[in-house]
């Protein structure tokens, strides 16, 4: 199972949905349709890669008060799903890495979580904010200042004022459609216009 | 009674050779294709299995005496029928014994109910669906009493497909599928059912309509679950306006949920939204609307720009809303004014302070109010840009050009969509065209038409055109051309 997941993380979103309907179905075919905590475990880490926060909120409450007990691991994962749901990021990046560590079979899928927590934060702050403190920015992306400051200056056009101790996103610019259209795109734009001529 | 003797089964049960007889019977007769008389045959097949199971002692019966049980009366059956070869002389039978079964005796007949709905023969039991859809409702209720919804979810899902003739098929199981995963407190099972744009109706579910609304219902609520409101307000509407002549209370629950859905993913816009379309059943306006007055207000409260008018509002139906089981939607409610009133701003104001922004919405403070901002423009809703430095916020016009790769595969996909669903538009009218009942009524209407204004040819072409301007190779097409006594006669090939 480990492996599976290895190479569904490689394989990006569409390895991401595979194993995802693989784990689905594992649970449904299980003896009295209760899988592993495994299975639960990372079904939920995956339903929050696919931002699929309340699937992962249904798989919480519909586990047993005894599984929940047993298995620490699921509630650990519950309380990532639960800062993610509030939008609590810092709280989401602590219950990423916490002590107890979470198994092995997850950590692949945690580290993953915490590299898309990370660029979608990078991507919220680049929209939103015109200038942010470098410490919220640091909380955000779940990094120490330094590290927030260079992984700040590594963008292109983020500029820091050590004074004000402020950073100063710059939002990437919107990718215009540059390429030629191919025989495919001719081919449908063919079907559309016969399509319009014909009403 | 072909053959199946009356008043079989003393204390031991229905004697093995009236099965016999009867299986005998039931393979004959569907070789023969002699559904009328099978119809009999397996009904009266029941009807002794059933008295049988209500002798004194059956199942519950009195204490001391043994009678026949349902599971032990099933397990003779089954021994004797193999599910691929009599599955349309078993499914009656499964059904009497799941009827009449008992708590003590019911866990294993649930489990040979889940093997039959898995591996019976759907050539058989397409026969008769509304057997078969009944024992699969029974069986979905007695999981759900036996607290094991997430058993039930598999079986059925197999059910569906030996009743489906096509994909795109709605059947009356599919209600239950989602009352299960809706209990069971998953949604996966139920994704693929709740994403297909369904054509055609089973025969079971055109039977009784319950089913069909169910399925909107309980599918409109797993898809709020899950916060796919926009999908889950489509699911509500049509339940609430699939044409109807009477109140039926689940309509009514699916108005109620029809407008906090609506108001939650649609709020942002005009009040006219929360209108339903003009072919709502009268039933709706008539007595729906006037027993959903908690609701009602709630839509005026949301629209008066006045904070605390929802929140009173609110306060004042809590209890309603309470017993309604909606008090979680009517929370969502509250959050989505609040979007609404800073997207409203947004179009009042270049820039404004976070601590103003935050009075203004009546949320508490201005980091409170900075969150939600950040979360509305990562959803798209709003375009502005937040100053921390001064705690500005301001507020810009959509940066979108629509010159993007993203718009280009967005609009050919929504283009593509189109195109289907007029294509299967097109196929509908011609089936409807081709129907020979059809064709012989709109050819008498022509024909009436005609002969009381023969002078006037424009009426019966306007007519023609409107039945035949698709297909251009139906009867009314052919009369298009042609008058109305034409059109009449261009309707005999198809009667």
């Amino acid at each position: 199972m480990q492996l599976s997941v290895l190479s569904a993380v490689e394989g990006g979103a569409m390895a991401f949905q595979a194993e995802q309907e693989r784990l689905e179905r594992a649970e449904l075919e299980a003896p009295d349709c209760q899988a592993s905590a495994s299975v639960y475990a990372q079904l939920m880490l995956i339903y929050c890669l696919q931002n699929d926060l309340f699937q992962a909120k249904l798989l919480w409450k519909r586990l047993s008060e005894e599984t929940k007990r047993e298995h620490a691991e699921l509630a650990q994962i519950w309380t990532v799903v639960k800062a993610l749901i509030q939008g609590d990021g810092p709280a989401a990046f602590r219950a990423l890495n916490p002590t107890p560590a979470l198994p092995t079979y997850t950590q692949d899928l945690a580290q993953k979580l915490i590299a898309n927590l990370r660029a979608s934060n990078m991507e919220a702050v680049a929209r939103s904010y015109a200038s942010i403190s470098l410490s919220q920015f640091a909380v955000m992306v779940g990094l120490t200042e330094e590290a927030a400051l260079a992984l700040a200056l590594s963008q292109s056009g983020w500029r820091h004022d050590p004074t004000e101790g402020a950073l100063y996103p710059q939002e990437p610019p919107r990718s215009a459609l540059s390429q030629t259209p191919s025989q495919a795109q001719l081919r449908q734009l063919t079907n559309f216009m016969s399509f319009l001529e014909k009403q | 009674m072909s053959g199946v003797h009356r008043g079989g089964g003393g204390a031991g049960g229905v004697a093995p050779a009236h099965w016999e007889q009867y299986l005998l019977h039931v393979r004959n007769l569907s070789a023969e294709g002699n559904v009328a008389k099978l119809k009999e045959v397996m009904s009266e097949a029941q009807e002794r299995l059933a008295r049988c199971l209500d002798q004194p002692g059956a199942g519950g019966g009195a204490e001391g005496e043994v009678g026949p049980t349902a599971d032990g009366e099933w397990a003779k059956l089954a021994a004797m029928m193999d599910i691929q070869e009599h599955s349309l002389a078993m499914v009656g039978l499964l059904s009497v014994c799941l009827r009449k079964s008992t708590n003590d005796n019911r866990e294993q007949l649930l489990n040979s109910t889940a093997m039959f709905l898995s591996e019976c023969n759907g050539e058989q039991i397409r026969l008769f669906p509304h057997i078969f859809a009944q024992l699969c409702h029974d069986y979905a209720s007695h999981m759900i009493k036996r607290g094991k919804p997430i058993q039930g979810i598999l079986p059925l899902t197999k059910a569906v497909s030996k009743i489906q003739l096509r994909d795109k098929m709605l059947t009356s199981v599919h209600s239950d599928i989602c009352m299960l995963c809706l209990s069971a407190k998953i949604f996966a099972p139920a994704r693929d059912l709740l994403n297909v744009d369904f054509t055609d109706i089973s025969e079971d579910a055109s039977a009784e309509c319950k089913y069909i609304l169910l399925y909107f219902y309980y599918g409109g609520m797993l898809l709020a679950t899950v916060k796919n409101f926009a999908r889950a307000l489509h699911f509500f509407e049509i339940c609430v306006t699939i044409p109807a002549v009477a109140v039926s209370h689940i309509m009514l629950e699916a108005y109620k949920k029809f407008i906090l859905v609506a108001l939650i993913d649609q709020g942002g816009k005009a009040k006219e939204i929360m209108t339903l379309p003009k072919y709502t059943s009268y039933v709706v306006s008539k007595y729906l609307q006037p027993l959903c007055s908690p609701y009602t207000e709630l839509i005026t409260s949301y629209y008066s720009n006045d904070l605390s008018s929802l929140q009173t509002t609110i306060n004042k139906y809590a209890d309603t809303y309470e017993s309604d089981s909606n008090s979680g939607l009517v929370d969502q409610v509250l959050s989505s004014q609040t979007k609404t009133n800073i997207k409203r701003l947004t179009k009042t104001f270049l820039t404004l302070s976070l601590n103003e922004l935050a009075v203004r919405v009546g949320l508490a403070n201005s980091e409170e109010a900075e969150k939600l901002v950040v979360k509305m423009i990562q959803e798209g809703s709003i375009h502005a840009k937040i100053s921390q430095k001064d705690g500005m916020v301001r507020f810009d016009n959509n940066p979108e050009h629509f010159n993007s790769s993203e718009v280009l595969e967005t609009l050919e996909a929504k283009i593509t969509r189109c195109m289907a669903l007029d294509n299967q538009l097109q196929s509908l009218t011609e089936v409807i065209e081709t129907n020979s009942d059809y064709v012989k009524r709109s050819g008498a209407l022509a024909y009436s038409a005609g002969a009381t204004s023969k002078e006037d040819p424009a009426q019966s072409m306007s007519f023609s055109n409107g039945s035949g301007a698709v297909s251009g190779s139906g009867p009314a097409a052919a009369s298009s051309s042609s008058s109305g006594p034409a059109m009449g006669n261009g309707s005999v090939p198809y009667s």
